[in-house]
């Protein structure tokens, strides 16, 4: 099936709200949960920003395409530059887990600004905001890397935000094996795992332990 | 299956009446530009009918914005390009007066209040994607996954081109559903700026419940507002107050956008 309900949501909604508050991880819910798709869930990030520190990124590194933004070419970072600029660099990010009720899947937004306010583009926030969560590319990744603009839901501004539509499909490979309906807990931890990472949330091992 | 295709080609060529300005502090040529007037279709978006204006008003600024994303505003507000150039209409110009008065601009992008739009590859994803969200909220079986890439293509380029016949010769496949049952879900944003922050509310409202059809007003009672609360209001939608009691398949399949979606306001008569 792949999908979930607004119920099924709200319950994976609580639990990373509890395992969130117990390891002071920052992810708290705006609007509400009684509502069908009333709200979602918030966390901000922090960059720390070095300013005139050698690059942090000591693998060589490439940066995949973007399907339907403009596309970029791969280039390789040089582990031994030095940031020229830093004020270019993100300050602080925010990601947003939505529920998407024409798709009944959870759905993820992220922006992430500079230290003048400007916000970071497609491109920029795929080298920058996953250097430390850098995995090899595969065909699996590449195809849930579409990043596009989209109109916020709640706050009506542009932030960036991951397709819908593949994740049903992607829910049902990893589910594989399992007979019946999926917990609604383990598929929260098993989608926001797999896709959150990619845009530079690290998701802790701490909501994988529950009960 | 839409059996009112004249209220289709009607609703397919509404038009509205345009008088672009170059905005004034850009200006750099000796002589301002004069107003570049235009019939827009009210049924797709701005940068598909825009590049005479930008041709007419890109020489009348300085050159180093020449290769700048134009955007456009109205009483101070930019225009969200990727709604339909008549749901903009709509919810913004309550005074009726015609011609649109639109200011064009070259600088200062908001780009924190407006999405991006390099070209027009872009305004064909979003088409594609609201058509896709519209698709799984009609349907059980995705009719968009099940047609080829030739009648997606049908409905980019007709509305690209301004062929109705070549956009509703895809289009008719997705308004499909068995006789009894209607759509799955009535996909529809509603707009009501007065009444909340969010750009829009979508929530999920059947055709069909307990063997009744369900109309507008249902629609809006579901909607857990006291839309009477600012007073008496209309629902509008390509500039028709719609009556309340009109069963939603049926706005649904003669009133959609080209995405598939209800784009429907609501309006206030007193401010």
């Amino acid at each position: 099936m792949g999908t979930i309900t607004w119920e099924e949501f709200v319950v994976g909604v609580r639990h990373i709200l509890a395992v969130s508050d117990s390891i002071g991880d920052g992810w708290h819910f705006r609007g509400s949960l009684e509502e069908h798709g009333g709200g979602y869930l918030a966390k901000r990030m922090d960059y720390p920003v070095a300013i005139g520190e050698p690059s942090e990124r000591t693998l060589s590194a490439r940066v995949a395409t973007i399907d339907h933004d403009s596309v970029t070419e791969p280039y390789e970072i040089d582990p031994c530059s030095i940031d020229p600029d830093s004020s270019f660099r993100p300050v602080y990010g925010e990601f947003h887990v939505l529920y998407s009720l024409a798709h009944a899947v959870p759905t993820l937004y992220l922006r992430a600004w500079r230290r003048d306010g400007s916000c970071l583009e497609a491109e920029e926030l795929w080298r920058d905001l996953t250097a430390a969560e850098r995995r090899p590319s595969s065909d699996e990744s590449e195809r849930l890397r579409s990043l596009t603009q989209q109109e916020h839901p709640f706050l009506g501004e542009p932030w960036y935000h991951l397709h819908p539509c593949r994740t049903a499909d992607m829910m049902d490979q990893i589910a594989g094996n399992d007979v019946g309906r999926v917990d609604a807990k383990r598929y929260f931890i098993r989608w926001m795992s797999t896709v959150a990472p990619l845009v530079g949330c690290p998701v802790s091992h701490h909501y994988a332990s529950f009960r | 299956m839409a059996e009112d295709r004249e209220i289709l080609r009607e609703i397919w060529e509404g038009r509205l009446p345009v008088c672009f300005t170059l905005a004034t502090e850009e200006v750099s040529t000796p002589i301002a530009p004069d107003p570049f007037y235009l019939m827009v279709p009210r049924l797709t978006y701005f940068p598909l009918v825009t590049d005479k204006v930008r041709r007419h008003f890109v020489r009348c600024v300085v050159p180093e914005k020449h290769d700048n994303e134009m955007w456009l505003e109205f009483e101070k507000f930019p225009l969200k390009w990727h709604y339909p150039i008549g749901l903009i209409y709509d919810l913004l110009v309550t005074n009726s007066e015609l011609p649109w008065q639109i200011t064009v601009h070259f600088d200062k992008y908001p780009d924190n209040k407006l999405l991006k739009c390099p070209s027009k590859d872009v305004v064909e994803s979003h088409l594609m994607h609201s058509l896709k969200e519209a698709d799984a909220l009609k349907h059980k079986n995705h009719i968009m996954a099940l047609m080829q890439e030739r009648d997606h293509k049908q409905l980019w380029l007709g509305l690209l081109h301004d062929r109705f016949d070549q956009f509703w010769s895809a289009n008719r496949k997705l308004m499909e559903h068995s006789a009894e049952d209607g759509f799955r879900y009535i996909p529809f944003r509603l707009y009501a700026p007065q009444l909340t922050s969010k750009p829009f509310m979508q929530y999920l409202v059947k055709s069909i419940e307990n063997e009744k059809r369900l109309t507008l007003e249902d629609l809006l009672q579901r909607a857990n507002l006291n839309f009477e609360s600012k007073g008496p209001f209309q629902v509008v939608i390509h500039g028709i107050d719609l009556p309340l009691e009109t069963p939603l398949q049926w706005i649904s399949e003669h009133l959609s956008y080209p995405d598939n979606f209800l784009h429907l306001c609501i309006r206030y008569s007193s401010p």
